[in-house]
């Protein structure tokens, strides 16, 4: 990638006999939203403690624009913007104080400094409560005053560590929401996260995390294509032999298998789509259908097949 | 230095607004500048009068004489109250806190000091006048005697000098181990990580906490100075020089507090280690008790800790009406160890951005 705006390379942090971040290596582009999917204890904060300059690496390095990212590496670190998984706020100040006090930290004053609080505000929707203690705010609106501190400056790298754990189902909206405009202004950012649907939604390209290192990089279908590409058509219902149901479908294209379950039958297929109609019309011919899901490949199924354990437990 | 000034301001603002700074600078210098005045008694405080016995010991014409002299001279403080009292029933007097020391005159004007260590300060003036009185005889004036203060080596000084400068040192310990505390309460709330991942430097967020810090210990002291000075009379010396002294105190402790913060790993322990060093300084510094009784193996200790470089930069300025060019040897004493202690802080202190 000849765009690549931060390039991490072999990066490598152990602590004590633990290995948390095992050589790794990936890119981001310029205006890339860049998804670290990974269960917990696989090394996503580790990482971005490493990428954002507030831990040494052991090993490896991470260059932002050309330019090395170290803990003393002022100027580099000043073009990064970190929201921690945990929220990082003075919670006797209110979330404008907070603001003020880690804008002016990043070099930022006078009219510029408000301004600009005023548009994170408005990003971040707590306008209306900018003035209230955080200590006082929900827990979502905690997580949203913590984005607003982290893109305060206007990093050309946005990093964001979880930033949706344990937030009520509006204001996770509201913050997903926040990061895709963010993502259409042409920022880059990395995202972490352990819920599927997030990586699937913000996520151009996505790096599965596991043990401090990455099983695959890649966008979500190119994923996705290494678990075998197959879409499933689940049909329920009470259905004769398993022969019969087999023997109906082998003359449509695109089908990989046919398995008898419980409820019904389950059949593999290119694209279920295409063949929807078809396969429910042979098999209705064997039985009566009750319901029908079709499921296409993820990344969940993704994560499943390369390693053998679910994503979460 | 930017940096610094937005980490010390944005402190200070918290610490207002929790009001932990109304009692660090304000409530509790007041609260030290009251209770010792009134303790010690200076001419203005109306309260806390000090009964002395004056015995005739020696019996001689010389004793008599003396004797007499101190019973006459009620020219002195309101706060100490002079009545002549047998030999036999001193000692019995001053335990039983009926007199809170008494002075046995000898047959050659010679003097001693019967007092009760439950009472340390009215054996310190009953000291103090025993002493005064000796020179007083020897120098065959006519001097009044000057109360509230105490002989050192010859000289004399306040006693609310001594005492408010002594216990503001031991103060700013609580006070300046604020600054190592609020960064490691920093860094379990994650704020610390935060000005990390900026373009921020540790010894400057350090640096800035620890101007917080001492920024309320400086006003403290001045509560002390100025309360002790405007409501009991007491006589620190030229306030340039006073002042100089103070901030310089100030900066030495700044820096032992930064040293024992920085080899803490939790607030719970930067206040323990603070308390014990700030006690066991004071304690040798000469803080409770003034240098006049000590051994002088100790003396000689003292002028190796803050307190005691301090109280005896603070005490030739009132005993001695010293320069501030008298006080170099101190002075520079009290901005090594600040920057000693204080380099060895801040490097220790890296460990806990490492986390
Ligand atoms: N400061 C530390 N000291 C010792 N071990 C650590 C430290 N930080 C992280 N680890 C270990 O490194 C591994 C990776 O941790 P990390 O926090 O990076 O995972 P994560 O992917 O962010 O997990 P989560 O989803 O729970 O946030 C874990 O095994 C963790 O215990
Ligand atoms: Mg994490």
């Amino acid at each position: 990638m000849t765009s690549a705006l931060l390039a991490v390379q072999d990066l490598t942090k152990t602590f004590g006999a633990r290995t948390a971040v095992d050589a790794l290596s990936f890119e981001v582009a310029e205006g890339e939203t860049f998804g670290l999917l990974g269960p917990n204890g696989s090394g996503k904060t580790t990482t971005i403690s490493m990428i954002s300059g507030i831990l040494q690496a052991d090993a490896g390095s991470v260059t932002l624009a050309g330019e090395a990212v170290t803990p003393n590496a002022r100027s580099a670190k000043g073009r990064i913007g970190l929201v921690p998984q945990d929220i990082a706020l003075y919670l006797d100040l209110s979330t404008r104080e907070n603001l003020q006090f880690f804008g002016r930290l990043q070099g930022l004053s006078g009219d510029a400094l408000n301004k600009r609080i005023d548009e994170v505000l408005e990003i971040v929707a707590l306008a209306d409560r900018a003035d209230d203690r955080v200590s006082d705010y929900s827990g979502g609106m905690k997580r949203r005053a913590n984005i607003a501190v982290g893109m305060l400056h206007e990093p050309a790298l946005l990093i964001l560590d979880e930033p949706t754990v344990g937030v009520d189902p509006q204001s996770r909206n509201q913050i997903l929401d926040a990061v895709e405009a963010l993502g259409s202004t042409g920022l880059s950012v990395i995202y972490t996260t352990h819920y599927m649907e997030e990586a699937e939604r913000l996520c151009d390209r996505v790096g599965i995390l596991d043990q401090g290192t990455t099983l695959a990089v890649g966008t979500q279908r190119e994923l996705v294509t290494r678990v075998g590409e197959q879409d499933r058509i689940v049909v329920n219902g009470t259905f004769t032999e398993e022969t019969d149901l087999e023997a109906t479908l082998t003359g449509v294209v695109g089908i990989h298998g046919v398995d008898r379950t419980a409820a019904g039958v389950e059949v593999a297929v290119s694209d279920a789509r295409s063949v929807l109609v078809d396969v429910l019309g042979r098999i209705g011919q064997h039985g009566s259908i009750t319901n029908v899901d079709v499921t296409e490949p993820n990344l969940e199924a993704l994560f499943l097949h390369l390693t053998g354990r679910a994503l979460r437990d | 230095m930017g940096h610094v000034l937005i980490v010390a301001t944005t402190e200070l603002k918290r610490r207002i607004r929790s009001r932990s700074a109304l009692i660090t600078a304000i409530v509790a210098p007041l609260a030290l500048a009251v209770v010792f005045g009134n303790l010690i008694g200076g001419a203005a405080s109306g309260g806390g009068t000090f009964d002395i016995g004056i015995v005739d010991a020696g019996g001689t014409e010389m004793s008599g004489e003396i004797a007499a002299a101190v019973l006459a001279d009620d020219r002195g403080s309101e706060a100490v109250r002079f009545s002549s009292v047998a030999e036999s029933d001193a000692e019995q007097l001053v335990e039983d806190a009926e007199l809170g020391a008494a002075i046995l005159v000898g047959g050659e004007g010679e003097m001693s000091v019967i007092s009760s260590e439950e009472r340390a300060i009215s054996s310190q003036i009953a000291e103090a006048v025993a002493h005064s009185i000796a020179g007083s005889v020897q120098s065959g004036g006519q001097e009044s005697i000057p109360l509230g203060s105490l002989p050192l080596g010859g000289r004399e000084l306040s006693v609310m000098a001594y005492f408010g400068a002594s216990m503001s040192g031991l103060l700013l310990f609580f006070t300046m181990g604020a600054g190592p505390r609020s960064m490691m309460e920093d860094r379990d709330n994650h704020t610390l990580s935060r000005m990390l991942s900026g373009p921020v430097a540790p010894g400057a967020i350090l640096a800035g906490k620890v101007l917080a810090a001492a920024a309320l210990g400086a006003f403290g002291f001045v509560v002390v100075w100025l309360v002790t000075t405007v409501m009991f009379e007491a006589e620190w010396g030229d306030p340039l020089g006073v002042f100089v002294v103070l901030i310089l105190t100030v900066f030495a402790i700044g820096g032992i507090s930064l040293f024992v913060g920085g080899l803490a790993r939790t607030p719970q322990q930067a206040e323990t280690y603070t308390t014990v060093v700030g006690f066991l300084l004071a304690l040798l510094g000469g803080a409770f008790v003034p240098p006049v009784d000590t051994p002088a193996a100790l003396r000689a200790l003292s002028r190796f800790t803050p307190n005691g470089l301090s109280l005896n930069a603070f005490s030739a300025l009132n005993a001695d009406e010293a320069s501030l060019a008298d006080l170099a040897p101190e002075l520079l004493a009290l901005i090594a160890i600040g920057v000693v202690f204080g380099a060895f802080g801040v490097q220790t202190s890296r460990k806990l951005t490492a986390a």
